[in-house]
């Protein structure tokens, strides 16, 4: 035991070295790499008389910016194509405004865009980025019938009366469709949205409040879709009118809704929940190209 | 004529001669199985001073470690679930004490620590990755021993002793935390500083015990049985015009009972047969009540608590058959029923006296299952030099009205080469009904086990290894493996999907397919003063679901290409023992964003809704920091007539290595100077666990 003392001071020194800084466990450490890319974000509906789109670049995780809009790129050329290669339409630059905060390329046509049930490809060309495309076809306007609403149809959990829109979409058969549902009510020309919540576990809440949908339980089949309106009072009661509307979208669209939906959420609880990667369909670059075909159908009450 | 001289004969003393048969690995048919001696295990530096038995596994080669100071391990890329944990042959489902930092086992009741990664013979069933075969030793039939130690974090005492000399015997061990008690007065009066009154603390125990009993020269019976809990309790009272109480608690463990009875039918034929006992379970509380004193009446009653946990009553019957020297037959059944209850929240509250309660249970249904087994494997040695474990291993799995079946193939060939070097290969399928439903970042006692149902399908894999075995000079074993694994229907939680929801869990997770291959080599010597291994991994692991990743491939969390354990004991005389571990590992894979990008959203309303993606190319994506650490040990060790006394002392990370735990990026807001807006600084932070820990533990022999 006469080396114990030494392997006492050992001890000692190495305890008393713990104190100091080794206690901080928090370091920063370099982001993983990535490379810059042009990033495009359109939607176009066949009701759309104005196409819109957002160009601009991604930026490294922790590069820091002043403003997003920096981030927006003018020099691109922003085209819509057919099947056949044919330019449909060429989207001019202009400058966001409030209410279109990323929206830098436009173009205001004299009737809606339609095309159901043909394909086009969006082509965004950069001097920087090169040329980006994605291609979709756009959805046939989905079929809904029997829009009725009932007000004051139950109370919720939380005590809450609830109102309940009820109608039915007849779904083609033979492919995967995928819908959109959204209810908004018209008043002194403003629309207004409500808080919605399906009833039944085949929906998805969209980060917008929509409910998304896909078909794989009723593949060419009438189904009955239930959605409750939260009533926050007794009295409370709509004035004005009513309105669903039914967006049929294509798949990516859908993924992209799903997947941003899930990640946003993912990113709010944090530590205990898989991290969710958020879908995109533009080759050579980042982003969403979405098409949908929107019914949008007047709510009679319920007599 | 011859004449012969007779001399007297001296007598000699009788001479014992003893063999000590010596274990070779290159005698072995079994491939991918290592044994690990308790001493060793018990001489290794650890974590505040805790004798880690998971620890040290996690120091052997195909043996991955997860998070820093979780003993949950990764064995040849399949996920902590497909490990089968058997103590004294009853699969204990938690393994960790302290959310991972801490196994459940107390080293001072095992004998033996038998892991099995690979060639599975067909006794073994019931889950994919490994086997972990730990016994707990008989108590001593002819002495009293026993065993006090006071560590940093807990105190251990053990006993055993013999009932009737040479035929009964008990072991009895037991460990506890004692932190709550140190900080119960100085938590006391944390409380009475705010007006209130109050208790906060976290403890965890566990209890061992085993009788054995010999019924003359063919008969043993063995009870053996294990409790272990974590508990943590917050609870205050405070007092004004109103009283009010609250109370929380969370509490998880196992238990577990096994009767066994061994049976010598004759030289050739042994029979082994235990009825098994084994429950985990997790529950919390959280509870108010307030009432108003000025009026006597109750303001708010409620309560909100959560169960979960599984239970497994099992029957085994296996015999060892013997017919010539050339053929060792085991063959056997079993039946387990499993009950799972997978999480249900009970929900009561009743808001001010006269108004309706409301008592509730929201959650999901318990589940029923039957499992059975039956096995024959044969060990043949079909020439001197060549040797085959062959077997078959049948499982059968029912809940509700599904029934799933499998037959597993199980083949181990060893070729004995000229110069003592032997040659092995085996092949082995397995299937797994039970999983458990665990979230990536994390293992916690929240995590599920769960069953295979009609809609979850049950994992397999097969697994084939190819390599070679010697042992240099009596002294060194060395081995060289290499191996290649497939799993299918292994299970993971949807992305975005959470613990604790309301919705059925099927629907929360998703199945898919797994990968794993690599290289194994160990070198491992067993006997001297210098005692130790080295052990090098070279390995890959992959992962494919449907659900994840869009699809495509990625690497497992705990992808480690190269993984390094250095072990080492010395002992220098018999006062003083030194030892030390350092291990490498490759980082973890983790999926944090490369870029970030912006775009909008088209609403009904006049605004578009403006988006943030955080975009990764691909689930884990990036890869931390290597980790690596340096723990040493001494142990200084005075032995006396009746008793021995260790005291021990060393540290956790020697050298205060920061190892990565967890990463995020964190924003810090303020306002440019110049516009006013608002500016976000991002970072990434890196955030570490365990700096330096030294330890000590005096512990006391009799």
């Amino acid at each position: 035991m006469k080396h114990a003392k030494y392997f006492a001071w050992v001890f000692l020194l190495i305890a008393l070295g713990s104190c100091e800084d080794f206690f901080r466990t928090n370091v920063t450490v370099n982001p993983p790499a990535y490379k810059h890319s042009i990033v495009v974000n359109m939607y176009i509906d066949d009701s759309d008389t104005t196409l819109r789109a957002s160009v601009s670049k991604n930026i490294g995780s922790l590069e820091n910016i002043k403003n997003k809009k920096d981030l927006l790129l003018y020099d691109a050329m922003v085209v819509i194509k057919d099947d056949q290669g044919n330019i449909v339409c060429t989207l001019d630059t202009v400058t966001p405004s409030f209410n279109e905060e990323m929206v830098n390329y436009k173009l205001k046509m004299d009737s809606a865009f339609a095309g159901n049930g043909h394909r086009f490809t969006l082509e965004v060309s950069d001097p920087r980025f090169g040329k980006a495309t994605a291609v979709q076809t756009m959805p046939e306007k989905p079929d809904i019938l029997h829009p009725v609403y009932r007000e004051k149809a139950g109370i919720d959990m939380s005590g809450d009366q609830y109102g309940l829109v009820s109608f039915t979409i007849r779904d083609p058969a033979g492919e995967v469709n995928y819908y959109q549902i959204d209810i908004y009510v018209e008043m002194d020309q403003q629309a207004y949205g409500y808080e919605i919540q399906p009833v039944g576990p085949v929906y998805e809440m969209s980060f917008d409040g929509s409910l998304l949908l896909q078909d794989k339980t009723f593949n060419g089949e009438d189904f009955p879709v239930r959605v409750r309106l939260c009533l926050y009072s007794d009295e409370e009661t709509f004035q004005g009118k009513m309105f669903i509307e039914v967006k049929a979208i294509t798949k990516d669209y859908y993924l992209y809704a799903r997947s941003l939906t899930k990640a946003q959420d993912a990113q709010e609880i944090g530590f205990f929940v898989e991290p969710v990667a958020v879908y995109n369909n533009i080759h050579n670059g980042l982003g969403i190209f979405g098409l949908s075909a929107t019914r949008v159908e007047l709510v009679g009450k319920e007599k | 004529m011859l004449n012969v001289g007779m001399v007297q004969s001296t007598e000699i003393k009788a001479v014992t001669v003893t063999a000590k048969e010596t274990h070779r690995i290159e005698h072995e048919t079994q491939m991918s199985m290592t044994d690990i001696p308790i001493k060793q295990i018990q001489a290794l530096p650890s974590l505040l001073g805790e004798t880690d038995l998971l620890k040290t596994v996690q120091l052997l080669p195909g043996v991955q470690s997860g998070n820093e100071g979780q003993s949950g391990f990764y064995v040849r890329g399949g996920s902590p679930d497909q490990n089968l944990t058997l103590l004294d042959g009853v699969p204990i489902y938690n393994v960790s004490h302290l959310f991972g930092f801490f196994s459940v086992f107390n080293t001072d009741v095992i004998s033996d620590v038998k892991l099995t990664k690979g060639g599975f013979p067909a006794r073994y069933g019931g889950r994919l990755s490994s086997v972990l075969d730990i016994r707990m030793k008989d108590g001593n039939q002819s002495e009293y021993h026993g065993d006090l130690s006071l560590g940093l974090i807990s105190a251990k005492g053990m006993i055993e002793e013999p009932v009737i000399k040479d035929k009964t015997s008990f072991v009895v061990s037991g460990r506890r935390t004692y932190a709550d008690f140190i900080a119960r007065p100085f938590l006391k009066k944390g409380f009475k500083e705010n007006g209130e009154e109050g208790e906060v603390g976290y403890y965890f125990y566990d209890i061992n015990a085993k009788i054995t009993h010999t019924f003359g020269q063919k008969d043993r019976l063995f009870l053996s049985a294990y409790n272990g809990n974590d508990k943590f309790y917050y609870n205050s009272r405070y007092k004004t015009d109103f009283k009010e109480e609250t109370k929380s608690g969370l509490g998880w463990g196992n238990s577990i009972a096994a009767v066994r009875w061994n049976h010598l039918w004759s030289g050739k034929l042994f029979s082994n047969t235990a009825l098994t006992y084994s429950n985990y379970k997790l529950q919390t509380l959280m509870a108010y009540k307030s009432r108003d004193i000025s009026k006597d009446s109750l303001m708010e009653d409620t309560q909100l608590s959560y169960a979960s946990g599984i239970d497994d009553l099992a029957l085994n019957i296996d015999f060892d058959f013997i017919p010539n020297p050339d053929h060792y037959i085991r063959f056997g059944t079993s039946g387990i029923l499993h009950h799972f209850n997978p999480g249900i929240f009970n929900i009561a509250f009743l808001q001010e006296e006269g108004q309706t309660k409301v008592d509730t249970a929201i959650g999901q249904k318990k589940l029923q299952t039957a499992e059975l087994t039956l096995f024959g494997e044969d060990d043949w040695k079909i020439t001197e030099n060549l040797k085959a474990n062959i077997g078959l291993h049948f499982s059968s799995f029912l809940i509700g009205k599904k029934q799933y079946y499998s037959l597993q193939p199980r083949v181990s060939i060893r070729y004995l080469l000229p110069g003592g070097m032997a040659l092995k290969a085996s092949y082995a399928t397995m299937r797994q009904y039970i999983q458990l439903l665990a979230f990536s970042s994390i293992g916690l006692p929240t995590d599920l086990w769960l069953p295979t149902t009609a809609k979850v399908k049950p994992q397999d894999s097969w697994q084939v290894a190819v390599g070679a075995a010697k042992t240099i000079n009596n002294l060194l074993e060395i081995s060289l493996e290499g191996y290649y694994k497939e799993m299918n229907n292994v299970i993971s939680y949807k992305e975005g999907a959470g613990m604790m929801q309301f919705d059925d869990w099927q629907e929360r997770v998703t199945q898919g397919w797994g990968q794993a291959y690599g290289v194994e080599m160990f070198i491992n010597k067993k006997k001297g003063n210098w005692t130790g291994w080295i052990g090098y991994t070279l390995a890959w692991s992959w992962r494919r679901f449907a659900d994840l990743n869009f699809g495509k491939r990625f690497h497992y969390k705990y992808d480690r290409r190269h993984d390094i354990s250095i072990v080492s004991v010395y002992e220098i005389n018999d006062h003083i023992h030194l030892s030390g571990t350092w291990v490498y590992g490759t980082g973890n894979a983790y999926t944090l964003a490369n870029s970030t990008y912006y775009g909008f959203f088209p609403t009904n309303a006049d605004n578009d809704l403006l988006t943030e993606v955080n975009y990764y190319e691909q689930k884990n994506n990036y890869r931390m920091k290597p980790y690596h650490r340096l723990d040493l040990g001494v142990d200084f060790i005075r032995k006396r007539k009746h008793w021995t006394r260790k005291f021990s002392v060393g540290a956790y990370n020697v050298y205060a290595r920061k190892n990565p735990f967890y990463m995020n990026i964190e924003k810090n807001y303020s306002y440019y100077s110049s516009t006013g807006e608002p500016e976000v600084k991002r970072k990434l932070v890196q955030y570490s666990l365990f700096p330096i820990i030294p330890y000590f533990n005096l512990s006391l022999k009799f």
